[in-house]
């Protein structure tokens, strides 16, 4: 007898029925097969993510700096933090300022690509392939190339400003440019979200333009009433997206910046780098990991929430 | 027919919970050894260096007794690579590292003592004394090499103008005035003019007289101390950027590039920047302060240059400074390790001093004059070098602060971006000089967290 059956015995020696646990030769073959081909993912998961999420946790509740002894200070480093590291909460403030320019500005102008790219002129395809093209240059050549454009001396951007006799800009050089800067190169790699936009768009019911039509209405209309309401699902997938990829940025702040000038491009996870492998304060640099989490995890549950109010899915409920 | 069960919840929770911890423990506790039968030796590098670097170490393996050395140049970001296998607990035998890092590394007793072994090799006591850093009163780690900053130029570029070379005295040594002056005289737009010429278009420069001296703990440190200044006070708990001898130095060397326009801004330099040999065989500059290892670059340019004393404010002085060859002391041969880097720190046997990369770090190798002639007596040491550059670097010169200052590492990282603004421009007047310089002093003092004994001069 199994031990299933010793188990579901009863006193009165009458089994319990075990239809919701006894599964056929099919079922059980189907779910060794599911357990084992999930497994690999399951167990990297746990070791290499969720695992290095434990530990860091903890190595958060401790003073380590490389090289020097290890002390339990609890959550002396979260007071820190935000009691007494100007820091922290520039590169908090920095982060947040881009987020804001960057997020915004990337929607706008993917989506009116989109648009654009929607509409059935000629060389459709070619469009597409170039405004696609940026997303394929590799972020550190991007960088590079930014810089150079950005330069106040020699940069395309003031060569144009001098030729139209305008006045030039410090660009990322000047502590007040600089994020404004790094949002407008950001949007440069509007790809991406134009691909996820165009997709959107053509999900978009004829009938519905249709409708606007006979009664009379004009493009602003269709664009209005239409398009924006029913794209509000990719709208809100591209915000999620952009939320989190800009709460991460580092790349700019390493290769072009190094958090200048003044602190003005202090990204969080620049930040954090430096904590960590520069001061070498794992503990202290593990609680701003943590932390950061916790920001992307709670900006992300808001606009979740926020979607009730706009987000619009034609199968009701459906998200 | 055999049946089986889903497992319980209060199962499948176990399980999670155990890998869950067996995750985090992976995490934490993962600690590979690694101890092959050889020397780990990390360091950083050119192709130039790299190539020196095992010269020296197929010659100490070749030795009976010793052991193979396996030299890995890194590449990129040193800091995070060498701060990450320390965590790891992976470290190498011996490594070069930042002066920062192995004063921590030192304090937190992992780096051998080099003065353990003085009573076997008595050529530790002959390191110049600014060579050794100590960590504590009794235990040091040395530099790899010394490096003193000086003032390289274009012989060309000065014929060329028909204006006097710079003096190799320090006795001699330019006043920051007449610097300036030179190199107005070496500085021309597009259509010849100078900036103190009617007309002189700054937007068009085709040869600047010099570049702006703005490296912190290097080339700024240099003139601060020519007048006077310094970055931290003694006890290094207060950053002092902010006093009037500071102020004049800063302010002076804004005026050189927005004033008398003859250094390029940052960004400018930015964008013409190949390095010093580059800049000085392409005549873009004239002249330049920076570090002695750029003679192994400018020997390779094939060009004819110079190098003389650094212009002063009211004492002579220049700035030392290098990294750290750090043995750890989990190596399983530190003797050998210590062995290796004598035989490194030894220019008799290192190609790299005789090729202009680095200056001996034993002091008979400047008084001494056969041994001195064993790295000088070369092609490419510029004439005068003995008085220019060794002797500056015996009793001229002020040791790099990032030695001294604990916590280096933040407080520079406050300390350099505070003092951008500056360099840009943005302060102009003795007056906006001094408001900037108090904000970089107060932002950066409350990280600044003592000092270590350091050099024992």
């Amino acid at each position: 007898m199994t031990a299933l059956a010793t188990r579901s015995s009863r006193p009165d020696g009458r089994r319990r029925p075990r239809a919701r646990h006894a599964v056929g030769g099919l079922a059980r073959m189907e779910r060794r097969w599911g357990i084992g081909l999930a497994l690999p993912v399951v167990v990297g998961f746990v070791l290499f993510t969720v695992g290095p999420m434990i530990a860091s946790f903890v190595i958060s509740l401790t003073d380590w700096t490389i090289g020097g002894k290890v002390r339990w200070v609890g959550f002396g480093n979260y007071r820190a933090m935000f009691g007494s590291d100007d820091l922290f909460s520039k590169s908090l403030g920095v982060t947040l300022y881009y987020t804001l320019l960057a997020v915004p500005l990337g929607l706008a102008i993917a989506f009116g690509a989109s648009l654009l790219l929607n509409r059935d002129v000629r060389g459709r395809g070619l469009f597409r392939v170039l405004f696609y093209l940026p997303v394929l240059v590799p972020s550190v050549a991007s960088a590079v190339l930014w810089t150079w454009v950005y330069n106040p001396d020699f940069g395309l951007l003031n060569q144009l400003l001098r030729a139209a006799h305008l006045p030039t800009s410090q660009w990322i050089y000047s502590d007040t440019m600089a994020i404004p800067s790094l949002a407008i190169m950001s949007a440069w790699g509007f790809g991406n979200a134009t691909v996820i936009f165009l997709a959107g768009l053509q999900g978009v019911p004829r009938h519905l333009y249709e409708a606007i039509d006979v009664d009379g209405g004009g493009a602003w209309a269709k664009f209005r009433y239409i398009t924006v309401p029913m794209m509000t699902p990719t709208i809100f997938y591209n915000l999620v997206m952009g939320l989190i990829a800009t709460f991460q940025v580092f790349n700019e702040a390493y290769l072009m910046t190094s958090g200048g000038p003044d602190n003005a491009t202090l990204f969080y996870n620049y930040y954090l780098w430096r904590t960590a492998f520069s001061d070498g304060r794992l503990g202290y640099a593990s609680a701003l990991a943590w932390v950061l989490f916790l920001i992307v995890v709670v900006a992300t549950a808001l606009v979740f929430r926020s979607a009730r109010r706009w987000v619009y899915y034609e199968t009701g409920d459906g998200r | 027919m055999q049946r089986s069960r889903l497992p319980s919840r209060r199962a499948v929770l176990r399980a999670g919970a155990g890998a869950l911890l067996g995750g985090a423990a992976a995490g934490c506790a993962f600690v590979p050894e690694n101890r092959a039968h050889h020397l780990e030796f990390l360091f950083w590098g050119s192709i130039y260096e790299d190539r020196g670097v095992h010269a020296v170490s197929r010659a100490f393996s070749r030795r009976p007794g010793r052991l193979p050395v396996a030299a890995q140049v890194v590449g990129g970001d040193y800091a995070t690579k060498i701060n990450t296998l320390v965590a790891a607990r992976q470290e190498p035998d011996i490594a070069y590292l930042p002066a920062g890092l192995a004063m921590r590394l030192g304090e937190g007793g992992l780096l051998v003592n080099l003065l353990d072994y003085r009573h076997k090799y008595p050529q530790i006591d002959d390191l110049l004394p600014q060579a050794l850093h100590y960590y504590t009163e009794t235990a040091a780690v040395p530099q790899t090499a010394v490096e003193v900053m000086m003032l390289w130029y274009s012989t060309r570029l000065f014929s060329k103008a028909g204006v006097p070379e710079p003096p190799v005295d320090t006795a001699s040594a330019w006043s920051w005035d007449r610097y300036l002056e030179t190199c107005d005289r070496l500085t021309f737009d597009e259509k010849g003019r100078r900036p103190s010429e009617k007309g002189f278009d700054p937007t068009q420069v085709r040869q600047f007289g010099a570049t702006a001296p703005t490296t912190v703990n290097t080339t700024l440190y240099a003139l601060l101390r020519s007048n006077g200044a310094d970055l931290f006070d003694e006890k290094g708990t207060r950053c002092i950027i902010d006093s009037d001898a500071a102020v004049e130095v800063v302010s002076q060397i804004v005026e050189m590039m927005y004033e008398h326009r003859v250094a390029p801004s940052p960004t400018l330099l930015t964008s013409m920047n190949t390095g010093t040999a580059l800049l000085l065989k392409s005549g873009r500059v004239a002249t330049t302060i920076d570090g002695y290892w750029n003679l192994l670059d400018l020997a390779n340019a094939q060009f004819p240059y110079g190098a003389g004393v650094l212009p002063k404010f009211q004492e002579p002085m220049t700035a030392q400074t290098s990294g750290i060859t750090g043995i750890f002391k989990r190596s399983q041969y530190p003797e050998q390790a210590v062995e290796f880097y004598l035989q490194m720190a030894d220019p008799r046997s290192c190609p790299l001093y005789k090729q202009g990369l680095w200056m001996p770090l034993e002091r008979s190798f400047y008084t001494d004059p056969k041994l001195l002639a064993t790295w000088t007596d070369t092609k490419i040491h510029p004439a005068g070098f003995d008085r220019s550059t060794a002797q500056p670097a015996l009793h001229n010169v002020s040791p790099d602060p990032t030695f001294r200052i604990r916590n280096s590492s933040e407080v520079f990282a406050q300390l350099t971006p505070a003092l951008d603004p500056i360099w840009l421009g943005k302060h102009r007047g003795t007056a906006s000089v001094r408001k900037a310089l108090r904000h970089a002093a107060d932002v950066t003092t409350p990280f600044l967290a003592g000092v270590y004994p350091d050099v024992k001069m």
